[in-house]
């Protein structure tokens, strides 16, 4: 469907020429249809039927059940009679021609499926080559080569970064944490308005931290952390994203001196910004992490605190009048 | 070869860029064109030239340009013969907005894929150097220092100011780039002629670098007295201009910039049908004393005597016509470097350093003086070379030279490279008259006569020129480009 594209009123004459041509076209596709299907019924697993699903799927890639019955040609008659070197080669022009098809439907299911399904095929080879020499890691490369491509395009494209994920975890020799922690980095640079970006960053540290990190180390990590994101939120404290960063170093608020340091620094971007909701909604968030932590002897401090979460979730009644009611439920 | 026709309905005298875009968008119309130009070369004021060119301008220089003093250092004169052809320099360097009706005129005669531009990779502010505010302590001070204007959220977010200093920055930029007229945003109310620079210091509690920074590099003002209104609407045309064609407002033609485009559109008109006569000086022009009478021209070493309904000349070329103010224009310099501004690692082909005024005390001037430079990326130059372009408008009634103006400023920039003891390869100072701080604007072709038009409005700065080049102010339909 075209937006912006008038319809035109056809001649009678123009208008029956081009719905005869699109009858014989529509019978041709019917009779692949059938024939496909009949033969798939039957098992029939040949390099011809092979062809035709080619032929069927290029004309149609939703149709699902020939991908399956594609994969089961695949299954049962191609690869049983190929060597190594051939079942690779086949494929790669596998992949070639989801290529082709995603080019022209980017968001069908069925050809990302079929294309996962290649790659998991692709056999351990050539023999005796090391890992960089691998058939695997030059699939997974360009897999990612072409997901970088697309993230150039669009940064902010979740369906990416998942298959980004996918890829990594598929091939982790492809990228060391440092690289996609600076990957990340360069994102963020372009544009933090990216939450994509910065959830990465937050698995590529959830990932290298339990294999068992010291907490110095990961506090001085998550101090770096701090910084970059404060510069984040004093460029722009709308920016919803920066925030939930910042939510995910304060964790559960165990590390009780960091959040009375954050908390401290948010109070001074709120001076200045005394209208901000996401501060606002932070500062209520992380106060109530710090009275749910309140010893027995810091009775005055709790009292405090619940006075000043409940003075800014009044404001933000009137700041974000749509959301009033969960506010009210917050009031300590 | 066809004959010419002896009428025209138009003559063109002059192949600059203005004058070239209207060539092209006269070829697609029913009007019989020539163009002509004395010039060997297509651009007339606006054209690419060789180090070659450049060397044997001071023995012929073309009557735009006064003031003229070339100096080579002598061990580079060889190689900047040898590497003559490698170099397209511009007397007039000119910076594209990324929205701008030039890159609407490129785009809509197609042209646009016939050149390719490299984007201004920087914005910096000179600093000059500042003594130590304590009295305890040795007499110690910073050093002059370029820094980088941040102009975008992203921008803002990567660069070293401090935490305050960023949210302010910040605010500023979205306030001036909401998509309200500036007339009616309430706080510039009763303030529109105030001097900008006192409107961001105490409208948006700017500090004094901030609403520099702001004031002479993002919206490209020449004096502290500059108002707020105007100076707005360029910052809003800066930041609206980030990002079209990446994390920049400018683009920078290659080879040369507006020579090279002057001679697109110029090829454009002539595969349309549209004779060109380069080369030949005019021997004699006739304006029309009546009405329905004709312009004649006459060219050394042609016998036709051309005649033409119009005529349209440039500001040089224009002869029995009312001049502007003679001797306004700008006073420029173009050296050519080994290094430039390095900072923070980086190296920087393609970027500008403003000056602001009073920047270098009693030594400078009092109004802004732009730095542009550029090197292999936007092919101006060979690898390791590079291209620098001062520039400071310049009053008729001023009274030091081009040389004397400038020099210490070369001189200040040189000392911020990464080789602050290198000697330019070459240094020309000169005066290009015309074009100038006519802000009032008479845009476009003025009609003298009946039959007789001037381009005017030339424009002032590296950004106008190119605006105004393509701008279409005042003229009847036949001049539109489709």
């Amino acid at each position: 469907m075209s937006h912006g594209v008038k319809r035109t009123r056809e001649a009678a004459d123009v208008l029956a020429a081009r719905r005869e041509k699109e009858r014989s076209k529509l019978q041709a596709y019917l009779e692949l249809t059938d024939d496909v299907v009949a033969r798939k019924r039957a098992a029939v697993f040949t390099q011809e039927c092979f062809d035709l699903t080619t032929k069927l799927l290029g004309l149609n890639p939703e149709l699902s059940s020939v991908w399956n019955y594609r994969r089961l040609i695949l299954l049962n008659a191609l690869f049983p009679n190929l060597s190594p070197e051939g079942t690779f080669s086949l494929l790669q022009s596998e992949l070639n021609f989801t290529t082709g098809a995603l080019k022209q439907y980017p968001k069908t299911y069925w050809i990302w499926n079929h294309r996962r399904w290649c790659l998991a095929k692709v056999p351990p080879g050539p023999e005796g080559a090391p890992v960089e020499k691998s058939w695997k890691r030059q699939v997974w490369a360009r897999e990612l080569f072409i997901v970088e491509r697309m993230l150039d395009a669009d940064a902010r494209n979740f369906h990416a970064w998942n298959y980004r994920r996918y890829v990594l975890a598929s091939d982790p020799g492809l990228r060391s944490p440092e690289d996609e922690l600076a990957y990340t980095k360069k994102k963020i640079e372009a544009s933090f308005s990216n939450f994509s970006a910065w959830h990465q960053r937050s698995k590529v540290y959830s990932a290298l931290w339990e294999e068992g990190v010291s907490e110095d180390e990961v506090r001085q990590v998550k101090d770096a952390e701090f910084e970059l994101v404060q510069q984040a939120l004093y460029t722009d404290p709308g920016d919803q994203s920066a925030w939930l960063y910042h939510r995910w170093l304060i964790g559960n608020g165990d590390d009780t001196a960091v959040l009375k340091r954050e908390i401290a620094n948010i109070e001074e971007l709120l001076a200045i910004e005394p209208d901000s909701k996401w501060c606002l909604e932070s500062l209520v968030h992380y106060k109530r992490l710090l009275a749910a932590r309140s010893q027995p002897d810091e009775a005055a401090q709790l009292s405090d605190l619940k006075k000043e979460c409940n003075t800014m979730l009044s404001k933000l009644q009137t700041i974000d009048p749509k959301r009033k009611a969960r506010y009210q439920e917050l009031v300590l | 070869m066809d004959t010419l026709p002896a009428s025209f309905d138009v003559l063109l005298l002059g192949t600059s860029l203005p004058q070239a875009i209207l060539a092209a968008a006269l070829s697609t119309s029913n009007l019989t064109v020539l163009h002509v130009d004395p010039s060997p070369l297509y651009g007339s004021h606006d054209s690419s030239l060789t180090l070659s060119d450049l060397l044997s301008l001071p023995s012929h220089p073309p009557p735009y340009l006064t003031q003229l003093s070339l100096s080579t250092s002598p061990t580079a004169l060889p190689e900047l013969k040898q590497t003559s052809r490698e170099y397209a320099l511009s007397l007039r360097p000119m910076l594209i907005r990324s929205f701008s009706p030039l890159i609407d005129a490129l785009v809509g005669s197609r042209l646009s894929k016939q050149c390719a531009f490299q984007l201004l990779q920087g914005l910096f502010l000179y600093s000059p150097a500042s003594p130590s505010p304590t009295s305890t302590s040795p007499a110690q001070s910073t050093a002059p220092r370029a820094t980088k204007v941040p102009a975008s959220k992203e921008a803002v977010f990567t660069s070293p100011l401090p935490l305050l200093q960023k949210r302010k920055l910040m605010r500023f930029l979205l306030w001036a780039a909401s998509p309200q007229p500036l007339e009616e945003l309430p706080e510039l109310q009763g303030r529109e002629e105030q001097p900008l620079l006192q409107f961001l210091q105490e409208v948006f509690a700017m500090d004094q670098e901030g609403a520099q920074a702001l004031t002479f590099v993002v919206a490209q003002r020449v004096r502290t007295s500059d108002p707020a209104l105007p100076g707005l609407r360029a910052i809003r045309q800066h930041l609206l201009g980030s990002g079209r064609y990446g994390p920049s407002a400018y683009l920078l033609g290659h080879y040369g910039g507006a020579g090279e485009l002057a001679q697109l559109f110029c090829r454009m008109a002539a595969v349309r049908g549209t004779p060109y006569i380069l080369q030949h000086p005019i021997e004699r022009l006739d304006l029309p004393g009546a009405e329905g009478e004709e312009v004649r021209i006459k060219l050394e070493g042609i016998d036709e005597v051309f005649r033409a309904k119009k005529v349209v000349m440039e500001p040089s070329l224009a002869r029995g016509v009312q001049q502007p103010e003679a001797g306004t224009g700008t006073v420029q310099c173009l050296a050519i470097l080994e290094e430039t501004l390095v900072d923070e690692d980086e190296n920087f082909d393609t970027a500008l350093l403003v000056f602001p005024p009073g920047a270098l005390g009693e030594q400078g001037l009092d109004r802004t003086v732009t730095c542009l430079w550029t090197g292999e990326g936007s092919k101006s130059t060979p690898n390791g070379r590079y291209a620098v372009y001062l520039s400071t408008p310049c009053d008729a009634g001023e009274e030091k030279e081009a040389k004397k103006l400038l020099e210490p400023y070369l001189q200040a920039f040189v000392r911020l490279t990464g080789k602050p003891e290198q000697e330019p390869l070459l240094a020309f100072y000169y005066k290009f008259l015309g074009g100038g701080s006519q802000a009032s604007g008479e845009v476009g072709v003025e009609r003298e006569r009946e039959g007789v038009y001037v381009l005017r409005g030339l424009g002032e700065g590296l950004v106008d020129g190119a605006d105004r080049a393509a701008e279409r102010r005042g003229c009847g339909p036949e001049w539109k480009i489709r």
